[in-house]
């Protein structure tokens, strides 16, 4: 009967109203490179402080879960994850827009979006409290093996080179180097030049690696830059049910991974995305059309994105430790409201914790309507829009993005200086997602692995440190599994070549 | 016999792959255990990967991509801009910067004749854009833009 209670609760016609509002500007913010889910519910926090807890909640959590869901508009339509959990939808979602089936990517993303969603936001319902109990368990080692894991997956992103794939990596990592080590507080590989000693940002890094080579190639012909395929006109809605019904597996394994990976704090929607990316190409029987515009792949980055959302919430509603950097600022806006996150809270302020669920999974639905029309509304417009008129108005997009994350023209300069590389190299054969991969997981990795270092060595074994710890256990199984399965899968398409033959 | 050219492209990839994972483990000479743990774990690698892809390449397994389609002035161009607006934002501020770069972009990206209607059309939608980004970036996301 409580239930019932929170649920009308989040259902008034204000809350109604929230939610909406949120989703459409999460959306919008989301959508544009640069602006990342952070900087929206950053941006709009202060909007919240005169509201009743419950509505602020509401309102923050639409804004959220919209901002990741917009991130797969620019990553479908303009190769540019809008923001960096979108960076796996660029992978098949532009190849769809460049054929023609921009549409059908943007609403295969919207359903995505929105089952993923609900997974999360069903997991915070039902199963917070022990699941964070569990995220608690995870170590510096942990997290190395985690950011290992990660890494691992650049084997099923090199496309076609697993050595310049590697070499990508590496790239990656030693820029992820690059300035005070969180560790140690060594100045690395800045030499004189002052304006690294920040590091390179890695949105500014995203912007420039994924944007900057289109832009190039883009001038270069008269070719025009989308594909309408003649269907401008439609959602494609049934085309995209059915692959949503035919892929249902690979929907469900995306989810949970995405709940996953959102508890876990710091890890966040890009990796989750990339996990359940590699592991949706590594379990699908079309595996070999992933990369160039299979559907499968936008939904599994898609769902396990959105499901962050929930995910993330676990441990910061539970334990007070913030799942993804949103849920950072959300906690701030929680404390300002007066409420006490911890284990308590879900027995103490029951009726604002559970409107607050339900007005997520409400926003949620929502974004189902909402995404549609925009998707519609981006793809149409895009498509109709010159091609001499988007270069400089994406362009304009570029350099505001990379300067609205902290104010710095030095990170507008990377960002340029970045994109040119990532062409240049591009035309060597070598392709931007493993240095953006080893970017991203570089200081995960390093922080875990010198810390397990540390810790192995004041209790006397690091190898017992890395290797005898249960979890630990579990992802070196997966790191195994996935450095093995690419040699078995070719092996058994080389026999059953054989036996065909 | 077949004589098959020599892929400088990427034999010179190779060896500025090989350079950089040395000069990465050279830099971590200067710094603490701690700090130069990863650094030089990485370049290590990236040396051994990078014979290997000097191997690979002297095998005639590069791998790089065919010469790109197009007009590659344009790329340069267009390069040149980018680069050009990035630096030039401090000392010219945001607006002047970017109306001039948006200009040159959209000569760039332009490959049909340019008539009266075209480039009123496109000037001013190209214009309009940079001024609703500037407004809503600096009134209402209140981003200091220079």
């Amino acid at each position: 009967m409580e239930t019932l209670d929170y649920l009308l609760a989040a259902l008034t016609p204000f809350n109604l109203l929230l939610a909406i509002g949120g989703v459409i500007a999460g959306t919008v913010i989301g959508a544009l490179p640069g602006l990342t889910a952070t900087m929206a519910v950053a941006v709009l926090v202060p909007f919240t402080f005169t509201m009743e807890p419950a509505a602020a909640l509401i309102v923050l959590g639409a804004i959220y879960t919209g901002a990741i869901y917009g991130g797969a508009y620019a990553a479908i339509l303009l190769n540019t994850p809008g923001t960096p959990s979108a960076i796996a939808t660029t992978f098949d979602g532009y190849p769809m827009a460049r054929r023609g089936d921009g549409d059908l990517a943007l609403t295969v993303a919207c359903l995505a979006s929105v089952i993923g969603g609900l997974v999360g936001a069903g997991f915070l319902w039902l199963l917070a409290p022990p699941m964070a109990t569990v995220a608690l368990k995870f170590g510096p080692v942990e997290y190395f093996w985690l950011g290992l894991f990660g890494l691992t997956l650049i084997a099923s992103l090199g496309e076609g080179s697993t050595i310049k794939g590697l070499i990508g990596g590496c790239v990656g990592l030693l820029l992820s180097m690059i300035g005070v080590a969180e560790v140690g507080g060594d100045i690395r590989f800045v030499g004189d030049f002052k304006p690294l000693l920040g590091g390179i940002d890695v949105i500014a890094a995203l912007i420039g690696l994924y944007c900057i080579p289109v832009l190039i190639d883009l001038v270069a012909t008269p070719v025009a830059h989308l594909d309408s395929g003649g269907r401008i006109s439609s959602f494609r809605l049934a085309e995209a049910i059915h692959i949503v019904k035919n892929a249902k597996f690979n929907l469900a394994r995306s989810s949970v991974i995405g709940t996953v990976v959102g508890i876990l704090p710091g890890a966040g929607g890009s990796v989750a995305s990339l996990i359940s990316y590699s592991e949706a190409k590594r379990a699908s029987k079309r595996r070999a059309f992933f990369g160039k515009g299979e559907p499968d792949g936008v939904l599994a980055t898609e769902s396990a994105n959105n499901a962050t959302v929930g995910g993330g919430f676990i441990p910061t509603l539970v334990l007070g430790i913030p799942g993804t950097p949103p849920d950072a600022i959300i906690l701030g806006a929680l404390m300002v409201q007066g409420i006490r996150t911890g284990p308590t809270l879900f027995t103490q302020q029951a009726p604002i914790v559970y409107t607050f669920i339900f007005g997520l999974l409400l926003a949620t639905i929502l974004m189902l309507p909402i995404g549609l029309l925009i998707g519609r509304f981006a793809f149409r417009s895009l498509v109709a829009i010159p091609k001499s008129v988007l270069v400089p108005s994406v362009a304009l997009l570029t350099i505001l993005g990379s300067y609205a994350v902290h104010n710095n023209i030095d990170e507008v300069q990377q960002m340029v200086i970045l994109g040119v590389l990532a062409w240049c190299v591009g035309r060597l054969g070598f392709s931007a997602s493993p240095i953006v991969l080893g970017l991203i997981l570089g200081a995960i990795a390093e922080r875990g692995f010198v810390q397990g270092n540390l810790i192995g060595n004041a209790r006397g074994s690091v190898m017992a440190e890395f290797f005898a710890r249960p979890i630990s256990l579990g992802i070196i199984f997966f790191i195994v599994l996935g450095l093995l399965w690419p040699l078995w899968s070719n092996y058994q398409a080389r026999k059953a070549g054989e036996a065909h033959d | 016999m077949i004589k098959r050219a020599i892929p400088v492209l990427p034999l010179f990839g190779s060896v500025i792959v090989i350079g950089i994972g040395w000069a990465a483990v050279a830099a971590t000479a200067e710094y603490s255990e701690l700090g130069a743990l990863f650094p030089k774990t990485v370049g290590a690698l990236m040396v051994a990967l990078g014979f290997v892809y000097l191997v690979q390449t002297l095998m005639g397994r590069s791998g790089a991509s065919a010469p790109a389609d197009g007009s590659n002035l344009r790329r340069f161009l267009l390069m040149a801009v980018m680069l050009g607006w990035s630096f030039s934002l401090e000392w010219l501020g945001f607006l002047p910067a970017s109306a001039a770069a948006q200009a040159a972009l959209l000569l760039i990206a332009q490959h049909v004749r340019w008539t009266f209607k075209k480039a009123l059309t496109y000037g001013v939608s190209t214009a309009f854009v940079l001024l609703a980004l500037y407004a809503l970036f600096k009134h209402a996301l209140q981003v200091p833009l220079p």
